[in-house]
């Protein structure tokens, strides 16, 4: 987020969020991990056995170049420090949005009140602002 | 639980980041599209049930407006909404306006070119053979460059960002890349470079990445934003969501080999497309497990919120969908099932029982903000929910099950017109759903003229008051 | 960006997405090097051009409206003239077949699996796709109506005249639309996207060995039980068209 965390909080995981992700995490990445390999076998095979082998060819080259990205860019979060502190996102966004929308409602109560008569409403005004 | 503001200059004000107008106008706009497409949707139907009152009149030839029917949804109404949404989500969560306003007329203005020149040329008879890329040769180079500005404009922002980013802006970051390199890939290579079955391959590939990676981070990225917001409690677990995410990233694209099942040699996939959709399973799981806990205790929102009831909606039929998938993507299934409705019926279900009605949640949800009032009547907005969802629920029910008989009596080598003499009453049931749906989304835009309108009276009452106050003192 | 590990990362992130884009044009083309793609003069073959003549034949007034008169002595020049016409004529009909969406309605595929080429034909292959008719490729996801790849010399051009120009004429409830702007008036009267379309349908499948193909229900192994197979086992097919 911008340049807030006005708020600390400990953002540890806690017992049962930490080990619900490991879980998922691992349920994911075992299946996919065979999977990939199996595909990657079967390209083999047919890029040697079968002229019409293009049609495998094609897109297994290409999952295997964009998720060689994806490997990268992940990368890239981590030595960003994009993964720690996880779940301080969630609070300082919410915090922010209701920031956002009292110092929003106060501004216009604020307006309405110093309204003058013949002046455009504030609601014409924020409409017409950009 | 809201906390007041302490100090107020630390943060910018909403009305200096968010402009309301085209939010607006992006909102109106998706659903008069709507309206347009699903008059497609409905020309179609009735030829299918054959009740066609337009025969013989070539600008209403079915099979134009069956193109406008399914481009109108993605280009016309889904992407508008998305849009729209963007414009008041993108700024709010980064504290920064996009990089131009002047640039979001532009693009704004520039994408009705790309809709109606889309329409005018389906219509016209000058549809480019790819599916959902119907969109005639002469406007993909402007529909490509639109979409390389969309994501300059809202990507200005969201650079600056320092630290741990929200999911919802993995997820929109991720669709900016995504759909600008998913449409050239779908527009250009089968035109332009390859042809012939690797055209097809790459042609399917499309099909399934602008459903994965432009419309289902775009809107899980929206829910991530949206349900904390309304139920005013954080996602139950960050963590989890980001496993989300980039599940998503990785695995996604594997699965779109079961585009390619029914091809001349179906043998190599049929191993490592079931097990890589076990996969997306999972991450689907963890993404509506995720949602779920967040809501577990507040469930009465489910009841009072309507923005909340069309999103918890949307994610049951997501599981659903996904649980489709996984049968789709065995070898068994697709040789039951390719070509006939029970693709139809699965389209349906994603595009309509998801997405559409995550937009339409957020559209109940942004419309009476920006006009600063409520909504015009309570029980408009329950006959627009109960008709859309008892709609999508019947139509897709209807297909799927179609889907399948039709599937046994090709196999079973029954004359075709056999099949067709079985499916009609099955496609009369859907012309019914889909006149639930259509009556849905007309209440839906009444209600929406209604409101504005009532919006209007309110701030004239408002000025006269004032007015008042104003000679009295 | 490069000051740093990340920056690496980052950049070489980005690489590998390019580089996946750029394989989806690349690979194919140098798998399909020696399968060079044909181009609708050279689809014109004897199949197509007896087509085209009967349709000249048959349909003389709009034929000449259309494509003009065909040269009336044999010889190379009446050859030439005829193929180019044809192969005009493919396009032409090729891009109806874009604009009308019928590949919304038709697949142009017969799969291996579902008894499909019993139905409709040999099996698909990758080479028939190999041209420029079918850029981009025709596959279809959809079928209300048959599958058409094997449609070539299996009906009548007027078969077709009369069904394009309205389809529950021929089949009694069929739900095909009609296509009457294809014709000025009545189905004796094609005009040129009519004429084109018809040689586009006929030329389907015209390459095959099997050309025409007829469904063959006989060899079927989902025969009826023998209390009701008394009827013929060609019944059905027959009972289909008409
Ligand atoms: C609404 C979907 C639909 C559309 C659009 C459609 N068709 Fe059909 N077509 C059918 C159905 C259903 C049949 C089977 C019943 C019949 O023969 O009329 C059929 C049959 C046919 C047949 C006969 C096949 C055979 O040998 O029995 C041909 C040829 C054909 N269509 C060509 C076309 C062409 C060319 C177009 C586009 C101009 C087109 N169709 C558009 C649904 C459609
Ligand atoms: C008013 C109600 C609707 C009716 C009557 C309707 C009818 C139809 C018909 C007849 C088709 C063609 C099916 C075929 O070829 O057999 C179709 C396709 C499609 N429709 Fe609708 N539709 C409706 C609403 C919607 C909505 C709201 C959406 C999405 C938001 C949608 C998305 C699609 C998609 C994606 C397809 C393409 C399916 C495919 O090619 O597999 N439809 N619809």
């Amino acid at each position: 987020m911008a340049t807030q965390a006005p708020v600390k909080r400990p953002t540890k995981l806690g017992g049962s969020s930490f080990w619900t992700t490991a879980i998922f995490a691992l349920l994911i990445l075992i299946p996919c991990f065979v999977a990939f390999s199996n595909k990657l076998r079967e390209f083999i095979l047919l890029y040697r056995h079968q002229v019409d082998g293009v049609f495998a060819i094609s897109p297994i080259v290409n999952y295997l170049l964009a998720s060689l990205g994806f490997f990268f860019l992940f990368w890239w979060g981590i030595c960003n420090g994009m993964f720690t502190q996880m779940e301080q996102p969630k609070r300082s966004f919410l915090e922010q949005e209701w920031k956002l929308d009292a110092e929003q409602a106060r501004y216009e109560a604020e307006e309405a009140h110093r309204e003058d008569t013949d002046g455009p409403s504030i609601y014409e005004r924020s409409a017409r602002m950009k | 639980m809201r906390t007041e503001p302490t100090s107020t200059a630390e943060i910018p004000r909403h009305d200096e980041l968010v402009d309301e107008r085209l939010v607006r106008w992006y909102l109106i706009s998706a659903a008069l599209y709507l309206a347009v497409a699903m008059t497609g949707g409905f020309l179609m139907g009735f030829q299918l049930i054959r009740y066609n009152p337009f025969s013989g009149i070539e600008l209403l030839s079915p099979g134009r407006w069956r193109m406008v029917h399914t481009n109108g949804v993605a280009y016309g109404f889904i992407a508008s909404a998305f849009l729209g949404m963007l414009h008041w989500v993108v700024p709010r969560l980064t504290l920064r306006p996009v990089a131009d306003k002047r640039l979001s007329y532009f693009i704004f203005f520039a994408w009705q070119v790309v809709v109606l020149g889309t329409v005018v040329g389906l219509l016209m008879g000058e549809a480019q053979g790819l599916e959902w890329g119907e969109t005639p040769v002469w406007i993909d180079p402007l529909a490509q460059a639109g979409l390389g500005l969309v994501a300059i404009n809202f990507m200005a922002p969201i650079r600056h960002l320092k630290g741990p980013m929200y999911v919802t802006l993995w997820y929109f970051t991720a669709a900016f890349i995504w759909t600008f390199l998913t449409y050239a890939m779908g527009n250009f290579i089968p035109q332009y470079f390859v042809n012939g079955t690797s055209a097809g391959a790459v042609g399917g590939l499309f099909i399934h990445d602008l459903v994965g990676l432009f419309v289902t981070p775009l809107g899980w990225g929206m829910m991530y934003y949206f349900v904390p917001i309304m139920l005013k409690k954080p996602i139950w677990s960050h963590g989890l969501s980001l496993v989300g995410f980039w599940g998503l990233a990785f695995f996604y694209p594997l699965t779109g080999i079961h585009h390619f099942l029914y091809t001349p040699i179906p043998m190599f996939l049929q191993y490592g497309a079931v097990l890589s959709t076990i996969a997306v399973e999972m991450v689907v799981t963890t993404v509506v497990v995720n949602f779920f806990a967040t809501i577990k205790g507040s469930l009465s929102a489910l009841k009072d919120n309507m923005p909340i009831r069309w999103f918890y909606t949307g994610m049951v039929f997501y599981f659903l969908t996904c649980l489709q998938c996984a049968f789709q993507t065995t070898l068994t299934f697709q040789a039951l099932i390719h070509f006939s409705d029970w693709v139809v019926g699965h389209a349906h279900m994603v595009m309509y029982g998801v997405f559409s009605q995550w937009l339409i949640g957020v559209t109940v949800y942004l419309l009476p903000r920006i006009w600063r009032t409520e909504w015009y009547s309570r029980r408009m907005l329950e006959w627009h929910y109960w008709l859309s969802v008892v709609g999508i629920t019947i139509m897709a029910f209807d297909l799927i099950v179609l889907g399948l008989f039709q599937g046994y009596m090709w196999a079973s080598l029954a004359p075709w017109s056999d099949v067709i003499a079985f499916s009609i009453p099955w496609w009369a049931i859907r012309m019914i759903a889909g006149t639930l749906m259509f009556a849905s989304h007309l209440l839906f835009m009444t209600h929406m003229l209604l409101t504005w309108m009532k919006a209007i009276a309110e701030r004239k009452a408002e000025a006269a008051g004032s007015a008042a106050v104003a000679q009295t003192a | 960006m490069l000051e740093n590990r990340s920056g690496v990362f980052f950049i070489a992130g980005l690489f590998f997405f390019a580089l996946a884009f750029v394989s989806q044009a690349v690979v194919p083309i140098l798998m399909y090097r020696d399968q060079p793609e044909l181009t609708a003069e050279q689809l014109v073959n004897p199949n197509v051009r007896f087509q085209f003549e009967d349709l000249a034949k048959r349909f003389p007034e709009p034929f000449k409206a259309a494509f003009g008169e065909v040269p009336a002595n044999p010889g190379p020049e009446r050859e030439e003239w005829l193929n180019k016409r044809a192969a005009e004529a493919l396009r032409v009909g090729r891009k109806a077949y874009t604009g009308e969406a019928c590949w919304h309605c038709h697949s142009q595929f017969v799969r291996p699996v579902s008894n499909e080429d019993r139905r409709f034909g040999p099996v698909s292959e990758a080479w028939e796709y190999q041209n420029e008719l079918q850029r981009p490729v025709m596959f279809g996801t959809r079928r209300v109506g048959p599958d058409l790849s094997r449609e070539g010399g299996r009906r009548s051009n007027d078969w077709h005249a009369a069904h394009l120009f309205q389809p529950n004429a021929l089949i009694s409830g069929s739900p095909m639309p009609s296509y009457k702007w294809y014709f000025d008036g009545s189905p004796d009267k094609p005009n040129k996207k009519g004429l084109s379309l018809i040689l586009y349908l006929q030329w389907l499948g015209s390459w095959l060995e099997s050309y025409p193909y007829y469904e063959d229900y006989k060899a079927s192994p989902l025969r009826l039980p023998e209390a009701k197979s008394a009827a013929p086992a060609a019944a059905p097919a027959a009972g289909e068209g008409e």
